[in-house]
């Protein structure tokens, strides 16, 4: 079973770009789960046809976080694109905190204890897990994928700016302290594009300086807003357009990634030089 | 000795708002602390000479033992000075080691240092700023919320549906802490990306949680600009639409004022489904 975690600050698109590759790999023919790991648990909601499920630390909440009396399917939902594809397409999401209280990694941790508990990956025959987290905060919690070998291909969505770039470094860190424990590698970087000259080379460069490199461009697009604006992929919005090409592009590269690697990040003033040497101005 | 909190989601313009504010209080004559308590460590960044060590590592090399820390490894002067007589000082909390703890280590530990150490008796500021990393409101990210270190919250904030989701937990913790420690809302700070309808995008997702609108802060290349060479708007151009704003704010946050609000969060679903109308 593959399993895959795509990570990325929250706002550069992953939710969005995830969906794409959740959609796509099951129109290849896998049957794969998609599961949120964003506090604010709206990972699938490109792929449940505008509708967002509850979160699983919130039914776990309403139960005492028993699991005995729980069904996978409380949990779980089917994609209505299921139907659409040859493989299958499920979806959850792992929930946070409640504001200003406890730990918000713990929707993670507690996410992946109830799908194991309820056997989700045996249940629905899965042929791949995609983890969409959040990485702003790359604490015990939101690296809990990485750390316990939950995922073993870690993708980082980045644009070219210097908050997303620092991120990817963050989250480049966390891999390489776990890689030996877990066996989780770095499968690339998936550049999102802002509309920023010379992003692509900028993205190439810092892919390369981190001993990586670029699993796909995505364009920067109207089109992408305004399909996520209603809701969908572009595989529902525009599927002969070249951003869903581009999507396409990105999921079979994932699919075919036989070079995964242990990151070489850079620390804030490493990376605060490199910055200063490479970086593009806001077109 | 004012304290306030600046919270918003990473890259929305935080720390350029607090730097500002940090400028035009100091240009009143005031003497005033920033802490930035985001793991990136960079706050302050326009303030300083150059970066300066976060608070958590002065620890961490010191086995977090306070008798081996003098105030000035922790808290620094601003590389500005003022005819006014005003001063600024800067200090950044720090994160821990990707992968490992709890994110919001960094901003208790900050905050107990500072107070451990005497930071707010010997500095005698007459404000102090932190500027809160707001994406994930959890235990850590809100302590300055809960423990009553922050007189006043503020929330800067996009139309951008990221921004007011983070914005909307931000009040959920005030509210949460009304009672235990006095926390209260000051308002919004509007830092405009270019949506389309986003002023009313902001002003509506406003009246609809219950607060107010402090400011628009219009997008802006000379704020960027300005930042690209570490400085501030106020040194490149004083006389800028900008630079009014931020005076106008800082003004604002310095008046005593008790219109302070405990504000009406809204769910998430019914957040996305109100931002959804705007965006169609």
């Amino acid at each position: 079973m593959r399993q895959l975690a795509i990570y990325g600050k929250g706002g550069i698109g992953k939710s969005m770009v995830s969906s794409h590759i959740s959609f796509a790999v099951a129109d290849m023919g896998m049957r794969i789960l998609h599961l949120g790991c964003d506090p604010k648990h709206d990972s699938t909601r490109l792929l449940l046809a505008g509708k967002m499920p509850r979160a699983i630390l919130d039914i776990l909440r309403e139960s005492d976080f028993r699991t005995g009396s729980m069904e996978l399917e409380d949990i779980v939902f089917e994609s209505p694109l299921s139907a659409t594809v040859s493989g299958a397409l499920f979806g959850a999401e792992s929930g946070g905190p409640e504001a200003g209280a406890g730990c918000a990694g713990k929707g993670v941790t507690e996410a992946i204890r109830t799908l194991t508990a309820l056997k989700a990956h045996e249940k629905l025959e899965l042929d791949a897990v995609l983890y969409d987290v959040l990485g702003d905060v790359v604490c015990g919690g939101f690296s809990m994928p990485i750390k316990r070998g939950h995922a073993k291909e870690i993708y980082i969505v980045s644009s070219g700016e210097f908050q997303s770039l620092f991120a990817a470094c963050n989250i480049s860190r966390a891999i390489a302290r776990f890689a030996e424990r877990s066996g989780a590698r770095l499968g690339g970087i998936i550049g999102n594009l802002r509309n920023m000259e010379g992003e692509q080379e900028v993205l190439t460069k810092f892919a390369e300086r981190l001993g990586t490199k670029i699993v796909g461009f995505v364009p920067y697009s109207e089109k992408i807003k305004t399909a996520s604006g209603r809701g969908e992929t572009l595989f529902q919005y525009a599927p002969d357009s070249p951003e869903c090409d581009a999507m396409r592009q990105l999921a079979q590269n994932i699919v075919d990634n036989d070079t995964l690697n242990i990151p070489e990040p850079l620390n804030f003033d490493e990376l605060h030089n490199w910055w200063q040497e490479h970086k593009v101005l806001a077109a | 000795m004012k304290q306030i909190a600046i919270y918003g989601k990473g890259s929305i313009g935080k720390s350029t708002i607090a730097t500002h504010l940090s400028y035009a209080i100091a240009s009143r004559g005031k003497r005033v602390l920033q802490v930035g308590c985001d793991p990136q460590s960079d706050s302050t960044h326009n303030l300083t000479a150059g970066h300066i060590k976060p608070i958590l590592t002065v620890l961490a090399e010191n086995d977090f033992d306070y008798e081996d820390i003098e105030l000035e490894d922790i808290v620094h002067p601003s590389r500005l000075t003022f005819d006014s007589g005003g001063s600024i000082f800067c200090a950044e909390a720090g994160g821990p080691e990707p992968g490992v703890g709890c994110g919001g280590k960094g901003t208790i530990e900050a905050i107990t240092t500072l107070k451990k150490m005497h930071v707010f008796e010997e500095l005698h500021p007459d404000i102090v700023i932190y500027d809160i990393l707001g994406d994930v409101v959890c235990g850590g990210f809100s302590q300055p919320i809960r423990d009553g270190f922050a007189d006043e919250t503020y929330i800067v904030t996009s139309g951008e549906l990221e921004a007011l989701y983070q914005a909307n937990n931000v009040m959920g913790a005030v509210n949460r802490f009304k009672n235990r420690s006095g926390a209260k809302l000051g308002g919004l700070i509007a830092n405009l990306k270019g949506m389309e309808k986003e002023e009313r995008i902001i002003k509506d997702f406003a009246s609809k949680t219950g607060t107010d609108v402090l400011t628009i802060v219009p997008f802006s290349q000379l704020v960027k600009q300005c930042s690209g060479v570490n400085k501030t708007v106020y040194e490149e151009h004083a006389d800028s639409m900008e630079a009014q704003k931020y005076t106008q704010l800082a003004d604002m946050i310095l008046a005593e004022h008790d219109e302070l609000t405990t504000p009406q969060t809204m769910n998430f679903e019914d957040l996305y489904e109100w931002w959804s109308d705007y965006v169609h």
